[in-house]
């Protein structure tokens, strides 16, 4: 029986889920909950999901939300399916861990702002706020350098194989470089550039890319 | 012999005594390494090589330097699993998948507007910065809203995962020690019957008390 994923295609913490698995070859099916009527906020949702937000699964009458629990959950039940996306030693794991909460942290808000600010409010006919935008974009900067010299010492961010910590990024990022317009914080750092022509270029992605088209 | 495991920061930052919780219920013994943030330490080269955010806690164990509280308190969980209290991080897949589901909730919803509230409430006065009203107003809006889906979560179960203590609701202990303490809007927590029993139970911990106390003398 296929995972049910209760979210939206465009919606970058779905995506997260999706991305992870196609990652694991574990078929799911992507039940759409539409943003745009406040579908998210209704009695019948709110019991699925009680902070009113997308994605949350579904397996055989097991309930989860939040998309990184998401992924840990799947990465871990199918550790033997696929990549391993976790790490093979508990410290290995633990900085898979480490990184996943850096984007958490330290890279998720800043992008949610600018992407926010920059993106979503003008497609909604409200001002955006340039100057918090640009804030952020100056804190990210400064994150993004961080990353930068951690590329030069390992290929991926919690060592030398791929991994949750990688895929994390994907949705933000791929917002940050199109619709936001800021490629330039990726292409002006040769190793973050290099991670991410990698990471973007994996099959699981690029298929993702191709479902998410077919509904944009 | 000394400990191999320490964390480096003050007790008084809220995300250092996550891990000092989490050390705590675990019985897993550890040296503080202090860490002088008004005097910007933690921006300095040599702290920036085992956290290179310039944030607060950074940990070491043998053959392991991390940093994200969130990280170290789950790494601490698994390495310890026979030490302390073993339910903490749940003891099959399902319990842990829920305790992360409120792990990522309290990082996500529950920490954002909490954080701005402790900083404008407990800790602006001290550093005798001028508090933002607005600021203050638009994240007691937003943490009141999450408090009340904790409400009606709290009327289900006893603790947020289940009903076992865990990571989850331990997560939560530093930044309502500072609202319910001295923010001077501790009734955001205690006026809500069921967050408030869970405030009380969670706080008695012994773990916790212990934390407080090295809060209390400048650790």
């Amino acid at each position: 029986m296929a995972v049910k994923v209760y979210g939206t295609m465009r919606s970058a913490c779905t995506q997260r889920v999706m991305a992870c698995l196609l990652e694991k070859g574990v078929d799911f099916d992507v039940v759409h909950v539409d943003l745009g009527v406040g579908e998210q906020k209704r009695p019948e949702f709110l019991v699925r999901q009680p902070f009113g937000q997308v994605p949350a699964i579904e397996d055989d009458g097991f309930q989860l939300y939040e998309s990184r629990a998401i992924v840990r959950y799947y990465a871990t039940k199918y550790e033997d399916q696929g990549p391993n996306l976790l790490g093979n030693t508990l410290e290995e794991r633990a900085v898979v861990d480490q990184w996943l909460e850096v984007e958490a942290h330290n890279f998720n808000d800043l992008v949610y702002t600018l992407v926010l600010q920059l993106v979503v409010l003008p497609m909604m006919g409200k001002p955006g706020d340039l100057a918090l935008a640009h804030t952020c974009e100056q804190k990210l900067e400064k994150v993004l350098d961080v990353y930068e010299q951690r590329l030069s010492k390992s290929r991926y961010l919690a060592g030398d194989t791929y991994t949750l910590a990688d895929l994390s990024h994907l949705p933000g990022i791929r917002y940050l470089m199109n619709e936001a317009q800021m490629e330039h914080l990726v292409r002006e750092r040769n190793n973050v550039n290099s991670w991410w022509e990698d990471i973007s270029s994996r099959p699981a992605w690029k298929k993702l890319l191709t479902l998410a088209a077919a509904r944009f | 012999m000394a400990t191999p495991v320490k964390v480096y920061g003050p007790a008084m930052s809220t995300a250092v005594s996550r891990v000092l919780a989490c050390l705590l219920e675990k019985n897993v013994d550890f040296q503080l390494v202090p860490v002088n943030l008004s005097k910007g330490e933690q921006k300095k080269p040599d702290f920036r090589k085992i956290q290179p955010f310039s944030q607060v806690p950074a940990f070491e164990d043998e053959g392991i330097c991390l940093f994200e509280s969130r990280a170290i308190c789950r790494y601490i969980c698994e390495k310890y699993t026979d030490k302390g209290n073993k339910g903490l991080y749940g003891t099959n897949p399902v319990a842990r998948a829920s305790i992360d589901q409120w792990l990522e909730a309290e990082g996500q919803s529950f920490n954002p507007p909490s954080s701005v509230l402790v900083f404008q409430l407990a800790f602006a006065p001290r550093m005798k910065i001028k508090q933002d009203q607005v600021v203050i107003k638009q994240n007691e809006e937003k943490l009141s809203k999450v408090l009340g889906i904790y409400e009606k979560r709290l009327g289900e179960t006893r603790f947020l995962a289940g009903d076992e203590f865990s990571l989850a609701d331990l997560s939560h202990l530093p930044n309502t020690q500072y609202l319910v303490t001295t923010s001077g809007r501790g009734e955001l927590f205690t006026s809500r019957k069921n967050v408030g029993r869970w405030w009380n139970e969670i706080s008695s911990r012994d773990s916790w008390k212990k934390v407080v106390d090295m809060q209390n003398k400048g650790a």
